[in-house]
């Protein structure tokens, strides 16, 4: 009885030890995942010039604000995160709209070769980013299309269309068959069963697709350095300079903080609205 | 008739989506090719057959391109599942993590570039790797780990943006496995390591290998995180692609090596389909 009860207490305390390790080491990875290497780039932006950071001293000794007024003042990051944001809402748009009929035909009319059409979806992936931003820019350079917004906006929807194809169509598929027959048999006529059968049921989808479009067409940096600059200066060109003909630690450490802001906003706000089963569904399945 | 007609709708549907992406992928896949064998120049814009590309594409240059490319994107990806399946795991069993999985998916979100700088940062010559580890004497000066010829920082640059990338794909696959299967499991006798090891990894191996070739194909066509913390010599692919078609402005060669790297594309593209098909399918089960 006595053993029983050592053995129970034994095993409650390998448990209270494991409920607390585990956590904490998920903290440390979480901590040297994320953490350090942002306050690093806090500090480094922080440095002030007159008292220069160097090998010996674990900590800047001198902190100002130096850096940050400097950039600010002497180069355009916020002109190329307004040129991101605006080339990211036109993909997102011409992305959904181009989409939206195509996922609807594969997902939900039965088309001989519907598995074929899935695959071809994937299409973009096939092709390396840079092959297909240099041979596309030169397409673009002879319709006039290099260095305007529309020219990077059609090059990212090229880009983040296997993603919301992908992602609408399993929606669209998802719609069960009942709701829509039901709909038809109390006489709703096509318009009526899209409005009111198919929209509410693929908004989710649709929001997850418009969020993955939006931040890929932030970060893309191929297609934007290619087709957009050096007239559309976006949040990854912009960085790239910074971080390879013009390397400064210190105006970078700021360059890279303030681009980080508008995509960890997009992250904060549509948290909620991102199942992450999307994207497991949409990759991760065919 | 009214049958046929709804028939051709559904195709006219496709042209959108579909018709958009066949238009430019195959528009700019054409022009590679072509460029590849000299037609339609980019530079003096003349039109001439020739196989000198394909001839001389075998270069120095390009095999140690190649060899470097591989090899860091073969490890990054091989890394990176090797830190996600243990870590999606433990974090799925976690009650912490309802505010840690929104703050691991932030290098998902931010731009490969700002990682590749935070990387840096830490990893440089006086980064703060090196000056920890001169701390506790594990090493008497500090490693040259960017910029180096083996493509460390390169590797740790794709490894820290794209374990996020695989956690949310890992994560959905083990949330996707039904509890009842667990319990199940459970009260056959199971303890929780034979539940791991026969129902768990099981389930989510294939999900693991999707995860696996996609960071793969990610890492294996990166021009910026390589031509920004990677060594000058080897370059990656794309890299030496870009560079031979703008700084040398020979578009053969880059339409040669761009050929050969959707080549190598295609191939992995092919396995992941087959795979998810396989998934689709309750491989596994």
């Amino acid at each position: 009885m006595k053993n029983k009860q050592a053995a129970k207490s034994r095993r409650s305390l390998t448990k209270k030890l494991l409920a607390f390790l585990i956590p904490a080491c998920i903290g440390l990875i979480f901590l040297a995942w994320i953490v350090v290497p942002m306050g690093m780039a806090v500090l480094w932006s922080l440095v002030n010039p007159d008292y220069p950071w160097s090998y010996p001293q674990m900590f800047p000794s001198n902190l100002s604000l130096y850096h940050w007024d400097h950039v600010f003042r002497y180069t355009d990051i916020l002109g190329a995160i307004k040129n991101s944001l605006i080339v990211a809402a036109m993909t997102t748009i011409g992305c959904s709209v181009l989409a939206l009929p195509t996922a609807y035909a594969i997902g939900r009319r039965k088309l001989i070769g519907g598995e074929a059409f899935k695959i071809a979806m994937l299409l973009p992936m096939a092709m390396p980013g840079m092959a297909m931003a240099i041979f596309l820019g030169r397409l673009f350079a002879q319709w006039g299309l290099s260095n305007s917004y529309t020219g990077v906006a059609m090059a990212h929807i090229l880009c983040t269309m296997p993603l919301m194809l992908r992602i609408l169509t399993v929606s669209f598929e998802s719609v069960p068959q009942d709701i829509v027959d039901a709909a038809s048999n109390l006489g709703a006529s096509p318009w009526a069963r899209f409005k009111e059968v198919y929209v509410p049921m693929i908004i989710p989808g649709l929001i997850a697709g418009c969020i993955f479009t939006f931040i890929g067409s932030m970060e893309e940096f191929n297609l934007s350095f290619i087709i957009g600059a050096p007239a559309i200066q976006t949040v990854p060109t912009i960085l790239y300079s910074y971080l390879g003909y013009n390397f400064l630690r210190t105006n970078a450490s700021v360059v890279t903080l303030v681009m980080m802001v508008p995509n960890i906003i997009v992250l904060m706000v549509t948290e909620r609205f991102i199942k992450t089963e999307y994207l497991g569904a949409a990759l991760g399945k065919m | 008739m009214k049958k046929k007609k709804r028939f051709e709708w559904g195709y006219l549907l496709l042209l959108p989506g579909l018709g958009y992406i066949g238009f430019f992928v195959v528009m700019s896949a054409g022009i590679m090719i072509a460029q590849s064998f000299g037609m339609y120049n980019a530079i003096t814009g003349e039109t001439a057959f020739t196989l000198e590309g394909w001839q001389g594409v075998f270069s120095k240059s390009f095999v140690d391109a190649l060899g470097f490319t591989l090899r860091t994107s073969v490890l990054s990806a091989l890394i990176s599942i090797a830190v996600t399946y243990p870590l999606a795991l433990l974090l799925q069993k976690s009650k912490a993590r309802k505010w840690l999985l929104p703050l691991i998916k932030i290098p998902y979100f931010v731009p490969g570039l700002v990682g590749s700088f935070l990387i840096v940062n830490l990893i440089d010559y006086h980064g703060l790797l090196n000056e920890v580890l001169m701390l506790l004497h594990i090493i008497s000066e500090p490693l040259r780990l960017r910029n180096d010829a083996n493509g460390i920082a390169v590797i740790a640059i794709h490894v820290w943006k794209n374990v996020p990338f695989m956690m949310i794909i890992m994560f959905s696959a083990i949330e996707g496995i039904r509890q009842d299967v667990k319990d199940c499991a459970r009260n056959l006798g199971a303890n929780s390591l034979q539940v791991l090891w026969h129902i768990t990894i099981p389930l989510t191996v294939s999900s693991a290998l999707v995860s696996v070739i996609l960071t793969f194909i990610r890492t294996f066509n990166d021009y910026a995180i390589s031509s920004t913390a990677g060594p000058m010599h080897p370059m990656s692919l794309a890299n030496l692609m870009k560079t031979t078609a703008y700084s040398y402005n020979d578009w053969i060669t880059a339409g040669c090596i761009g050929v050969l790297m959707t080549i190598v594309t295609v191939i992995f593209m092919v396995l992941y389909t087959v795979l998810g098909k396989y998934l689709q399918n309750g491989g596994g089960k």
